[in-house]
Parts: C-alpha cells; sequence; structure tokens
C-alpha cells in the first residue's frame, strides 16, 4: 500500500527542492556531496530530514538548489543512476520550484501523520493525492508511491499503460537511466521532458500523451509530429491527473486512454476545479459541483488563472442534474443514514429492515458505498440520496431502486429484473450483462453501455437515457432494447453517441435519437485504408475516376454507402476490408418512432417521462423526431461456422 | 528439419485461400500449442520468443469489435504502410506477375522492395511504395520513390558518397546492410542522410537477425540528429527468406523492426507457381495480407495494445524468453519469462 | 422414413471403451506413453510407476527438472511397497475453507466446450472423489447443478448466471485469462446454440455467444478487488482467480492475494482449449512451472502465501508434475486434458471441428449417433484420481515426506538438467549439467 500529496504552489520558489529517499543521514550526505560538486557549490541548505528518521526504512530528506534547470536534469539522473546500480539507498523523487511531494508507504492518512501534515501549514493552489495497491511493482519503499515528480510535473496514475517498454526506450533514449521501474514514473518524465527541453506547451504534451487513434489526427503536420514523439505516446488504459506550473500560472491536466479504460470526472464549482476517478470522492467535498467525464482519448486542462480551458470533450457537457440530494426534502417512513457505515453495514440494515417487513426504504447520505442491493432477492424500493459507489445493483433480480444524483461505474451488471431510475448521470459500463428489468438514467451515460444485454424467453431488458453516450454503446449486444433520448442536445446538430455504436452486435435493437454518422455504427476500416484501396483499383482502371472522386470526397462512408455509389463488383472487393468472419450485417434505419416501436416502449416512454417529469419532451421526441434504428439483419449469419471457445 | 513445417505452411496457405475456406482468417486450432521451443525444436531465436497476454490491470482488446491500429509510417512519417510488411524476393517472377504483386500490395498498402526497376508506366504513387534497388544510371531519373544501397563498410558509403551527394534528398535513401552490429557503419549511414535501413540476413554477417535487429535499434536510439534520437526519425527494417509468419513479424518489430521483408513467406503462402493466373495471384495476396493483419491484429488486441508502431516496435517489455541463456535475453534486451 | 429420419429414432451408439491411437504427424506433448499412462491409471485405478518415465520424451522446463531422489534412485521406485495409508495428500485450500482429500482440481471445462456427458462425469467424479471441478463458462448443467465439489464460475460474458447459480457450488471462479489463449475471448456461432445450450446460458437459441476478452468492469486492480467482494457479498463463498501465465504473473499473483481472493490458478502456456486462434495459442504466455515458482517466490517475499492457494494448470500430465509444481510453489495441480485422455481423448487437435472421434467434444445435438457412457466416463476419472493420487503418494514416500503439506515450496529438493541459466534462477533451483 503506498500514498501520498503534491502540491503545486506558484510562491514556492526559493529555488528547486530537492528531496531524496535515503536508507540514512550517510546517504543523505552522500547525495548532498554529489549534488554540491555537480551544481558546483550552488546548494543552499544541507539536507533537513521531513521527519524522524525511523530503524531500516527511508526517510526523506530536502535540500535547496539554485540551478540551471538542464544541470540539475543532469545531476539528478547521474545521482539517481549511481544509487539505482546501489539498490535504490538513496533515490531523489522531486526536484521542482514550486512542487511539494509528501509520499509514503501506507494509507493516506498515515502519510499524513508521517509527515506531520496537519501541524503544518501547507497550503497550495493545487492539490494532488493518491493510494494505490501495487500492480506492477513492488510496494515496500516510498520510491514506488505517487504522485510522481519530474521537474514542476506532479502526476497520479491509475492504469497499467502497455506502451511501458516502448516509452522506456524513448526514455533511455534521451539520457534518462535508471527508474524505479513503475508505469507512472514514465508518465511524469515524458511530460516533464516535452516541456521543459522540446518546449512544448502542457496542451500539446498532453495531446501526444493522451495518443488519439491516428484516423482522428487533423493534418500531416500533427501526424509527423506524433510519428517523431511516438515513444511518448502512451497506449492501454490510464487515467492520469498532473500539476505542473511555470511560475505564472498553475495547471490542473487530467487525461484518460483512448478506450477510457480507467475512470475519470472533473468538477468545478464557485471556488474550485476538481479531478477524480470517483464522483464520490470530489462529492466529499463538494455537494454542487458540476462533474462530468472526460471523453475517451480526450484530455482535461485547467488553470489556476483561467479556469476550465478544455473541458475533455469537444461539445460542452449539458446537464440534467446539477447537484446529488444526501436528503429528500421530508424523511417519511424508514430511514438509514448511511453516513458512516460501509457498505456491508448498509446492506446488513437494508436486509434487517427488509426482514421486519419494510417495503421502502430512504438511504440518506450515501457516500461511494458499493455494491447497494448486491445480494438481496426480496421485492423492495430503495431510495437512495447520496452518490452511491460501484456496482450499484449488481445480480439485481427484484429491488427497484431510485437514485437521486449520479451513479458511478457498472451499475445493474447481470441484472435479471427490477429496476434502476437514476436522476442523474451515469458512467461507464452501465448495464453489462443486464438481462431483465428497467432502467432509467435521467441524464447523460459513459463508455459501453448495455454491452453485452441480452434477452431470454419473455424476459427483455430495455435501458432508456436521457442524455448522451460516450463510445461502444451496445457492444456485443445480443438482446432488449437500448434508447437513447439525447434530449439535453434537442436543437442541435450533435450526435448523440460515441463511436463504434452496436459494434459485435448479434441481437436486441437500439434507438438513438437523430444521425449517427455511417462509419461510427460497427467498427469500420480507417477512411484512408478504404480510399487507398479504391485508389489502387482506379490506377489499375478498375474503378471509374467519376466513382473515385465520388467516394474521395466523402467525409463519412460506410459499407453500406459504398454499396449505393459503386458497381457491384467493386463493392464485392472493398467489402473485404469491412467484412470478417464475425461480421453481422447491421440495418440502420433512420426514421421515426412507429407503431411496432410503440408497442415495444409505449409503458417504458410512459414510465420515463413520469418518473423524471420529462413527459412533453419525451412526448414531443416520439411524435417529431427521427431516430437512428440499429439491429442485426435477421437470417443473416456471420461466416464463422465452428465455435471458437473453451 | 526444414524451416517450414507443416503447420506454418498450411497457416499461410489457410490464410491465403489455398487451403481450407476461410482465406484471409486466423486459422483456429485446438487443445494445447506444440510450438517450439517446448515441444518443436527451436530453429530461431524468435522460437524462443513469446508474447504478452494482457489481463486484470490490462485488458485486452478486441480487434474485431473495437479499433487496432496495424498502420506504419516509413520515412519520418512520409510513407504509411496499412501494416509492418513489404513484400521482396521477386526476382526471377515474371514481370506480368510482379506487377499483379505491386498493385495488390499498394491496394492493401504494403510495401514492395524490387531489385529491378518496375514498369515505366506505374503510377508515381505506387512508385512511392516501392523499395528500389539502386543501380547507377537511376538516381538523377525523375522517379522519387526510395532508393535501396547495398552497404556492407565505411568504405561502401565513402565509394557512393558523390552520387548521394548528387541525389541530394530528392529521393529517400535507404541503407540496405549485412547482420552486423557495427557502431561506426551506422553512425555514417545517419550521417549520410538514409531515412532508412534494412538489415538482411540473405546478405549474411556475423549475428542472427534477431540479435543484429535489436542491437541496431538500439545503437539508432544512442546516435542523434539534431538532437533527437536518430532512430525516431528513421525507419528500421528486417528482410530475411527465414521470416515465416505474422508472429515472427510481430516478434521482430518488439525487436526493433518497423518492417519486415518477406519473401519465401508468401511464395509459399499463396503456392506460387510461374504459370498460375494472374487473378487468382492478386486474389491470394489479398487473403494472405488481410489474414497477416488479422494475426497481427489478435497479437496486438491480446496484449492489450492498440497500435503497433507507437506500442509493439521495440517495446521489448511485451515479451519473454522462455529458456534462452541469459547472456543472449541482455544482447537481445528481453527478459527471461517469470522474472 | 427417409435415413436421417431413421438414424434419429434409432438410439444413440454409447461409446465405452478406448479408441486406438492414431499415429501421430507432429512432435506432440501428449506422446502415446503419456496417454497409455493416463489409460492405465483411469482403467485401474492403481499406479503404475512411481518415477514418470514419459518425461525424457519431451523438452517442456519441467520434464528437465528432476527430484534429486529419482537420480540417487537411478530412475527407479519401489511400486511395492504400500505407503498408501501412510502419506496423507488431502490438501485444506482457501485460507483452509475448503478441503479436498486429493489434491486436484478438474479444470474449468465448459459444457459447450465439452458435449454434456464429459462435463457430468467430472462434477460426479469430483464428489466421489471430495475434489473439486470446475465448471468452466457454460452455465449450470442441470446435472452438473446437483453435483456439490463445484466451482461456479464467473466470465467475461456472465452465461447462465444470476444469485441462485451463483450459491450453487463450494467456491466462485473469476475466470480472467486462459492459458491456451491469453487475451482472447470466445464465440460460439448462433447455429450451435441449440435448446439445451440456450437453457444453461439463458440466452435464445439461434442468437451468437460471445465472450468478450476482458472483464469490461475489471480494468485494474482496484476493480477486481471489487468484483471480488460483490461476489463474496453475494454468494458468502471462496473466491479463485484463474488467470493465464504471462509476463507479469508474480505481480498478479500478489494483486490477487492482496484483493482477497482466496486463491489463484495459474493456467499455462500449452494448456488445452476448445479452439483458439492458433497464432495466439502458440505465441503468448509463459509456462507454468515458471511461473508458480515466481509467484510462489512473489507472494512469500510480500508475505502473502500463507493461507492463500495457487492452483497450477497446465500440461500436468502426472502424480510428477504434480509433485514438481507442489515443490516449486503450487498447493494443488489442476488437470483438463488429462482427464479428457481418461475420458477417451486421442487428441487428434479437432475439438473445434465438432466431430470429436471420443464424443468429448462433438457438437451438441438434440439427437446424437453417438453418446459417451456416462457410468465408464465417470469411472474413468474417478480411477484417474486414484491411481494418480497413488503414485503421488509413491513419490512422497520416495522423497521420505509424510505428506503432501511437507512438500510446498521444497524447491531444494529439485535439481535441473540441461536448463539455461535464466530458467534455472527463475525456478530457483540448482542446475546440473546433463551428463552428470
Amino acid at each position: 500500500m503506498g500514498a501520498g500529496f503534491a502540491r503545486i504552489k506558484l510562491d514556492l520558489d526559493t529555488g528547486h527542492r530537492v528531496k531524496v529517499f535515503a536508507t540514512s543521514e550517510e546517504e543523505a550526505m552522500r547525495v548532498y556531496s554529489m549534488l554540491k560538486e555537480r551544481m558546483h557549490g550552488r546548494i543552499l541548505s544541507m539536507p533537513v530530514p521531513e521527519y524522524t528518521p525511523q530503524n531500516g526504512s527511508l526517510t526523506s530528506y530536502t535540500m535547496i538548489v539554485k540551478a540551471d534547470y538542464g544541470a540539475l536534469w543532469r545531476a539528478v539522473r547521474d545521482i539517481n543512476g549511481e544509487f539505482w546500480r546501489d539498490d535504490f539507498r538513496a533515490r531523489i523523487y522531486s526536484w521542482g520550484r514550486f512542487v511539494d511531494v509528501y509520499k509514503g508507504v501506507g494509507y493516506p492518512l498515515d502519510v499524513y501523520n508521517i509527515y506531520h501534515m496537519g501541524g503544518r501549514e501547507l497550503y497550495g493552489d493545487m492539490w494532488i493525492a493518491h493510494t494505490r495497491q501495487p500492480t506492477n511493482s513492488p510496494g515496500r519503499l516510498p520510491i514506488w508511491s505517487h504522485p510522481f515528480a519530474s521537474g514542476e510535473w506532479a502526476i497520479v496514475h491509475n492504469g497499467d499503460i502497455s506502451s511501458f517498454g516502448s516509452n522506456m526506450e524513448l526514455l533511455w533514449s534521451l539520457g534518462y537511466t535508471s527508474f524505479v521501474g513503475t508505469d507512472s514514473e514514465v508518465i511524469a518524465h515524458l511530460l516533464d521532458y516535452l516541456t521543459s527541453f522540446q518546449h512544448f506547451n502542457v496542451q500539446e504534451a498532453a495531446k501526444i500523451l493522451c495518443n488519439k487513434f491516428n484516423k482522428e489526427l487533423p493534418d500531416p503536420e500533427t501526424v509527423k509530429q506524433f510519428y517523431r514523439w511516438r515513444g511518448a505516446r502512451l497506449d492501454g488504459p490510464f487515467s492520469v491527473i498532473a500539476g505542473f506550473s511555470d511560475g505564472h500560472d498553475a495547471y490542473m491536466v487530467a487525461f484518460a486512454d483512448r478506450f477510457k479504460f480507467r475512470p475519470i470526472v472533473v468538477g468545478e464549482d464557485e471556488d474550485y476545479i476538481y479531478a477524480a476517478s470517483e464522483e464520490a470522492q470530489i462529492r466529499t467535498i463538494s455537494q454542487d459541483a458540476r462533474v462530468w467525464t472526460i471523453e475517451p482519448g480526450d484530455y482535461f486542462l485547467a488553470s489556476l488563472r483561467e479556469g476550465v480551458i478544455y473541458p475533455g470533450r469537444r461539445m460542452p457537457e449539458r446537464f440534467y442534474s446539477l447537484s446529488s440530494p444526501l436528503k429528500p426534502p421530508t424523511i417519511s417512513g424508514e430511514c438509514i443514514d448511511a453516513a458512516h457505515m460501509n457498505y456491508r453495514m448498509l446492506n446488513q440494515a437494508i436486509l434487517e429492515k427488509a426482514r421486519l417487513g419494510a417495503k421502502q426504504i430512504d438511504i440518506i447520505n450515501v457516500r461511494g458505498q458499493r455494491y447497494i442491493g448486491v445480494g438481496l432477492d426480496q421485492p423492495l424500493k430503495l431510495r437512495v440520496f447520496g452518490t452511491p459507489g460501484n456496482c450499484l445493483a449488481n445480480l439485481n433480480t427484484s429491488l427497484d431502486i431510485e437514485v437521486f444524483g449520479n451513479v458511478q461505474d457498472d451499475v445493474g451488471d447481470v441484472m435479471t429484473g427490477g429496476r434502476i431510475v437514476v436522476h442523474g448521470d451515469a458512467r461507464d459500463v452501465l448495464a453489462q450483462a443486464f438481462q431483465g428489468g428497467a432502467i432509467y438514467i435521467k441524464g447523460n451515460a459513459g463508455n459501453r453501455c448495455g454491452i453485452q444485454m441480452r434477452e431470454y424467453r419473455d424476459q427483455r431488458p430495455v435501458l432508456m437515457i436521457g442524455g448522451r453516450v460516450d463510445d461502444y454503446l451496445g457492444e456485443y449486444m445480443a438482446g432488449g432494447v437500448i434508447v437513447v433520448l439525447g434530449l439535453n442536445y434537442l436543437e442541435t446538430d450533435v450526435e448523440v453517441v460515441g463511436n463504434c455504436v452496436a459494434s459485435g452486435m448479434v441481437g436486441g435493437k437500439i434507438y438513438v435519437r437523430g444521425m449517427v454518422s455511417p462509419s461510427k455504427i460497427g467498427l469500420n476500416p480507417p477512411r484512408a485504408d478504404v480510399i487507398q484501396y479504391l485508389r489502387g483499383l482506379l490506377l489499375e482502371g478498375r474503378l471509374s475516376e467519376d466513382d473515385y472522386k465520388k467516394v474521395a470526397s466523402l467525409k463519412d462512408f460506410s459499407l453500406v454507402t459504398l454499396s449505393k455509389m459503386l458497381p457491384e463488383n467493386v463493392v464485392k472487393l472493398v467489402s473485404k476490408l469491412y467484412v470478417n468472419k464475425y461480421w453481422k450485417e447491421l440495418v440502420v434505419e433512420h426514421r421515426r418512432i412507429g407503431e411496432d416501436d410503440l408497442a415495444l416502449l409505449q409503458n417504458h416512454f410512459e414510465e420515463f417521462g413520469r418518473v423524471f417529469k420529462l413527459k412533453e419532451e419525451v412526448d414531443r421526441v416520439i411524435a417529431e423526431e427521427y431516430f437512428t434504428v440499429i439491429y442485426p439483419k435477421s437470417g443473416h449469419r456471420p461466416r464463422v461456422e465452428e465455435p471458437e471457445e473453451g | 528439419m526444414s524451416i517450414w513445417r507443416r503447420d506454418i505452411v498450411s497457416n499461410l496457405r489457410a490464410l491465403a485461400g489455398v487451403e481450407g475456406k476461410t482465406a484471409g482468417e486466423p486459422p483456429i486450432a485446438s487443445m494445447g500449442t506444440t510450438n517450439p521451443p517446448l515441444i518443436e525444436k527451436p530453429q530461431f531465436i524468435l522460437d524462443h520468443i513469446v508474447s504478452d497476454g494482457a489481463q486484470v490491470t490490462r485488458p485486452s482488446i478486441d480487434p474485431y469489435r473495437e479499433p487496432t491500429e496495424t498502420e506504419v509510417y516509413l520515412f519520418d512519417g512520409e510513407v504509411r504502410l496499412l501494416m509492418p510488411l513489404i513484400i521482396g524476393g521477386l526476382c526471377g517472377i515474371n514481370p506480368q506477375h510482379i506487377l499483379v504483386v505491386i498493385q495488390a500490395c499498394f491496394r492493401m498498402g504494403v510495401g514492395v522492395h524490387l531489385e529491378q526497376p518496375p514498369p515505366p508506366t506505374l503510377h508515381p504513387d505506387v512508385r512511392s511504395m516501392i523499395l528500389l534497388d539502386a543501380q547507377l544510371s537511376m538516381p538523377f531519373s525523375i522517379d522519387r520513390g526510395p532508393l535501396v544501397y547495398h552497404v556492407e563498410s565505411v568504405e561502401d558509403l565513402a565509394k557512393i558518397k558523390d552520387i548521394l551527394e548528387g541525389i541530394g534528398g530528392r529521393r529517400k535513401l535507404v541503407a540496405r546492410i549485412p547482420c552486423i552490429s557495427s557502431q561506426q557503419l551506422y553512425s555514417e549511414i545517419v550521417g549520410r542522410g538514409f531515412q532508412a535501413v534494412i538489415i538482411d540476413e540473405e546478405l549474411g554477417g556475423d549475428e542472427p537477425l534477431e540479435v543484429a535487429l535489436s542491437q541496431a535499434d538500439h545503437t539508432l536510439k544512442r546516435l542523434t540528429i539534431n538532437n533527437h534520437p536518430a532512430r525516431y526519425l528513421m525507419s528500421l527494417i528486417a528482410a530475411s527468406r527465414r521470416i515465416r509468419s505474422s508472429s515472427d513479424i510481430f516478434k521482430l518489430g518488439g525487436l526493433g523492426a518497423d518492417a519486415c521483408v518477406i519473401s519465401d513467406a508468401w511464395r509459399i503462402g499463396v503456392d506460387y507457381r510461374s504459370e498460375m493466373e494472374p487473378s487468382l495471384l492478386s486474389e491470394r495476396i489479398e487473403n494472405l495480407l488481410i489474414g497477416m493483419q488479422r494475426e497481427i491484429k489478435l497479437l496486438m488486441g491480446a496484449a492489450g495494445v492498440s497500435s503497433f508502431q507507437s506500442s509493439i516496435v521495440g517495446s521489448r517489455e511485451l515479451f519473454r524468453a522462455i529458456d534462452l541463456p541469459q547472456n543472449m535475453c541482455m544482447r537481445l534486451g528481453v527478459k527471461p519469462a517469470g522474472e | 422414413m427417409t435415413r436421417t429420419e431413421i438414424n434419429n429414432k434409432s438410439s444413440p451408439i454409447v461409446i465405452e471403451k478406448y479408441l486406438p491411437l492414431p499415429k501421430k504427424e507432429t512432435r506432440e506433448f501428449w506422446t502415446d506413453n503419456r496417454i497409455h499412462h493416463i489409460r492405465h491409471l483411469a482403467s485401474t485405478g492403481k499406479p503404475l510407476m512411481v518415477w514418470d518415465r514419459c518425461k525424457s520424451e519431451t523438452s517442456r522446463i519441467l520434464d528437465r527438472v528432476f527430484f534429486l531422489r529419482e537420480i540417487e534412485d537411478g530412475g527407479e521406485g519401489d511400486l511395492v511397497s504400500n505407503p498408501l495409508d501412510v502419506v496423507e495428500v488431502s490438501s485444506k485450500i482457501c485460507y483452509g475453507r475448503l478441503e479436498l482429500t486429493y489434491p486436484l482440481y478438474l479444470g474449468d471445462m465448459s459444457f459447450g466446450a465439452l458435449s454434456g456427458i464429459p462435463n457430468i462425469a467430472i462434477a460426479r467424479a469430483a464428489d466421489i472423489t471430495g475434489t473439486l471441478a470446475g465448471i468452466g463458462e457454460g452455465g449450470l448443467h442441470p446435472e452438473v447443478g446437483k453435483c456439490k465439489r463445484i466451482a461456479v464460475q464467473w466470465a467475461s460474458a456472465r452465461f447462465g448466471l444470476d444469485l441462485d447459480v451463483l450459491r450453487r457450488g463450494m467456491a466462485v471462479v473469476i475466470k480472467i485469462g486462459q492459458g491456451a489463449k491469453p487475451g482472447i475471448g470466445g464465440h460460439l456461432p448462433g447455429v450451435k446454440v441449440v435448446d439445451i445450450i440456450s437453457q444453461t446460458r439463458r440466452i435464445p437459441v439461434g442468437v451468437d455467444a460471445i465472450s468478450p476478452a476482458p472483464h469490461h468492469d475489471i480494468y485494474s486492480i482496484e476493480d477486481l478487488e471489487q468484483r471480488i467482494f460483490a461476489l463474496k457479498e453475494a454468494t458468502g463463498k471462496p473466491v479463485l482467480v484463474k488467470v493465464a501465465a504471462t509476463n507479469y504473473i508474480p505481480y498478479i499473483a500478489s494483486g490477487v492475494a492482496r484483493m482477497g481472493a482466496d486463491g489463484i490458478i495459474i493456467d499455462g502456456q500449452g494448456a488445452g482449449t476448445g479452439a483458439a486462434p492458433s497464432v495466439v495459442r502458440d505465441n503468448i504466455g509463459i509456462p507454468v512451472e515458471l511461473a508458480v515458482a515466481s509467484a510462489d517466490e512473489m507472494l512469500r517475499r510480500e508475505g502473502l502465501r500463507e493461507g492463500f492457494t495457487i492452483i497450477a494448470a497446465g500440461r500436468v500430465s502426472s502424480a510428477e508434475d504434480a509433485a514438481k509444481l507442489t515443490a516449486l510453489g503450487a498447493d494443488i495441480a489442476s488437470i483438463g486434458t488429462a482427464a479428457l485422455i481418461a475420458m477417451g481423448c486421442i487428441m487428434i487437435h479437432k475439438c473445434h471441428l465438432g466431430f470429436c472421434p471420443a464424443v468429448i467434444t462433438n457438437k451438441i445435438a438434440e439427437n446424437p449417433k453417438k453418446i459417451l457412457s456416462l457410468e465408464t466416463a465417470t469411472r474413468w476419472v474417478v480411477n484417474l484420481i486414484e491411481g494418480w493420487s497413488a503414485e503421488l503418494k509413491l513419490i512422497l514416500e520416495r522423497l521420505g515426506l509424510k505428506s503432501i503439506e511437507e512438500l510446498k515450496g521444497r524447491r531444494d529438493l529439485l535439481v535441473g538438467l540441461g536448463l539455461s541459466d535464466s530458467s534455472l534462477e527463475v525456478l530457483g533451483i540448482r542446475g546440473v549439467s546433463s551428463n552428470s
């Protein structure tokens, strides 16, 4: 277990604060003399222990140096390299002018106590905190704890980047010679290198690291820049929160990977800007903050002087619910105050009340408790106030749960019955393997909503979302119905779904209000690949110049589009790029809601309008708006003939 | 024992559509593997190397439903290949077939390595994806495709100094070298403005391809061009007749190759015959390339990687060596399995 | 009546005998001698040998690891001695919450990968012998559901799962990965989703059954913890996590232990599968012997080993394999392929084609023409477990040990012959040159 804090403060500067973990005062003095020698004496203070040294463990020492950054960077590299060979008897872990790191082994409170943080007046323009379970490094020493600092950067990271080897290779080639060995550390080094030595601004550096797909890069210059800095691009799961200061302003950067594998939320209220991996953490400080998520593969940027500079989404978020009330206006009937309960106590309390015959229970002051409702299989109505934690109503069979705020990740996993009503937003992996009952979300939802939803016999799950969603809506969907109404984006031309809608869909139906670009449905080859192929045919004289130009002028197309524009033999050829043995043809209709749809959904539309008091909006959308309706073509089977499992 | 084990050949032929009914699809197998080094006898260092499977902290990616980028850029980002593959070994194939191969490769965004000039009528866009062995008369033509110079030593470079200066940046320059690890040679290659290096095992040398490649990758990372590590401005390509499969390409990628030149593999895969119908040849090459791309995507996805060039190339951390001596692991930069 | 109709009406042929072994055209781990050994155990329930003679035929790393005792014995062991009652092989796992009469886990083969009867036979054999059978991902076959000693699997697709099914077994297995295809999911095409499959998986007949490669609720070690505790909250049962042996296995094992799981099943390269893309099966993952050794080492170093269970899976072919894996740090061994061989598998690598000659992995049909005898198959597996355990006891006796417990982590009893320095280091054993 490790934990730590970093503060960024504009007027902290009294020189570079070189902080070192050392096994003894002797080792700290060794670092001091090595630093002194390399800095030609421009070292202002002897190493001061930050807390009482404990036997056998590393103690943190601080010393102040005034120096040119390049020279200091080289000195830190050399000294760390020296001690790296010497089994980490000492390690410099922070050397910025505006950054201060406090980290150690233990829980956050342990670290807070070790450094006597309560007794010192530690003010900052920005604070970062982190606690971790070690994943790909041991956790015995504080050098492996977050935040990781490099120059004026301090970062915390949640994830396990698969480009780690590649990123290390780049750092080696840039002259970095020693590492504590975690993937998180390289992120700090990369950001520092790009901004300090390559003079990228914070925004440019963040863009390279968060690594959008090539097809989304705007121009050949960016392609070239990303190509040259390919060793700095991150892959695999990550969400990162970073702080940086140039002495003039303090910046908060947060970014998420292109698949949005790790959670990240950002928020803003009158006084502060927040970024966290769970909304419940933000709610601990601010009940009124507006909280939203970063788009897959995007970054969020804010600064002390400018506020939110880039919100982390191409389209600014529109909200329904701005806060999560901790209590109902009046409490009547059964009530559980979750304020000081962990999830087990809470579920136990619910179970006890249910045993005594309660039919409806209000749960108030909920702050991030996970698994609410898991393991309870009697009919019961729960009203939840506050922010419930992940895994709400997993394996739900019978509960009717109403949440008066936002919910977090993995709500309704393997739900086979009952109902969930959320008067706010939902995050990622909502309704995974959802098999029966109804889930209504008033606001927006995240990535992979309705993944592998399915139906069986008379059970047909319905997921209805009032706002917009991110990528992979209905991935592997095998049954049931998903409706995305996008009520908060009416009168705009914003598409209310992200990429790869219905990818791998084999059953069920998806309704999305408004247009969905053809290439967003399913998984399509990059446009450049298709154009390349057609250009080949053109140059061989197998495709006419006119036909080629028609396609090349389109920004967005799918195989269906091509089938309508190109001769049959060409379509047959180019379809090789689209069709594989798992490929299932999807029917995509752009139309109004009809009788058949209403037969399926009328009750749900009415209920949705009623519980959220959105009857008028819903009725109007049903009557007037066009929907994109997606479902697998019946009778069409993928080419796969043999089972591929087990 | 032939390097073309039966299972390797039938795998390639299934991809190309010569065998079986699922052309272009990675073949399926059941029960435990019999692959080297533990069951079949290992023949090359590659046989000892395995790739990572992502799990728990690193989700794998499903390449059939989620995007995975196999594209690689060569020549400082100016040439885009759809997959890390270049077709070579076209010597001795009739001109009509050569044209068919070039066209199929262009459609699929795959490079071609030619020893003799292609037909003059070829469109410049197509030429830009052909790596052509240099001959004395050519550099001053209007052509703009990459030129490949066979270089074995610093002296070889000195001999063509004037020619290189005459080209003066008008064409992309490629040095094709044997499997040697000469710091000085690389330094000269970088200094002379080459934008790519092909390490070709057919030219001999004193190291196995795997070692020469890995060392070249690291050497180029230590050399610089305008303070930038040279490797990131240059392309590194591995060539050998014994590159057998997409998994070989994938592992060579891990050791530093942006792309691989395959020769015997494609000829065996499409069951090449001098009298075969051009349309059949064309179709089989397409199938083989699509199939190999899908296999590469499966390996990437399984490792939790979505970009070949930025996350696989030179990313030794994703690979492990099974039962290779420690000093060999060190030279490759690959850790032993289990460590 | 047409011929098909006649065939459909007639009762199926019941298979009760082993098929002759086909001539092998390529090198194979499961050599004829290994198969004959397993068949002997399965037919008689009695030991055939003390030291595994088959290992000389293949060059797996574990095949080049020996008990020093065997070298001293000159490869021969005493079959006559009868240590059976003195040596204890029962094993407590999962922090003592489960007790196995024999230290074997019957590994996670799903209904779908196997055709039904073999699934039932394995589950019944586990009940009879007091071992534990993992049911795999295909949901709970109604007959398997009647058995007690089963571990219900929570996999990425959650087929056929609900509270009731989860609570049926003695343990829950979260399947993260599989040795034969790390990082790859599964796909059962709609045409194969017949009525019985539809029932166990709770999906409509004819709809493709896809298992995503990762769990989309588990992207981090904290997510895994969340799932472990959600399942504990729902069932109150021990939770095991099954992973493939991959690069970071020691870290994964310590993460799994730290996150509150009761044990880990490490499935090595070369393990069986009903179907996998060749390119993945052949090039991803590491051998279980290396993985177990390094996982055990890391868990000890981090103080997480006590009470936590390591189950070693993948090419476990004999009691000696199991014993060596135990000495390298496993608690119990998992057998999958060996159990299939006991039920008549002749290793032709054609499971994915649906016409298994031994009717173990054949296509699931309403009116099959041939079926495996449930009674015989059950007996075969029970005998295998008993014969295997008898051989294990003989090995323990030769090692001078009183129980399997005493063998755990005893790397000092092992030596490596002709292994690279890197393998020896990971295994944590001494090497001797192969000519000594």
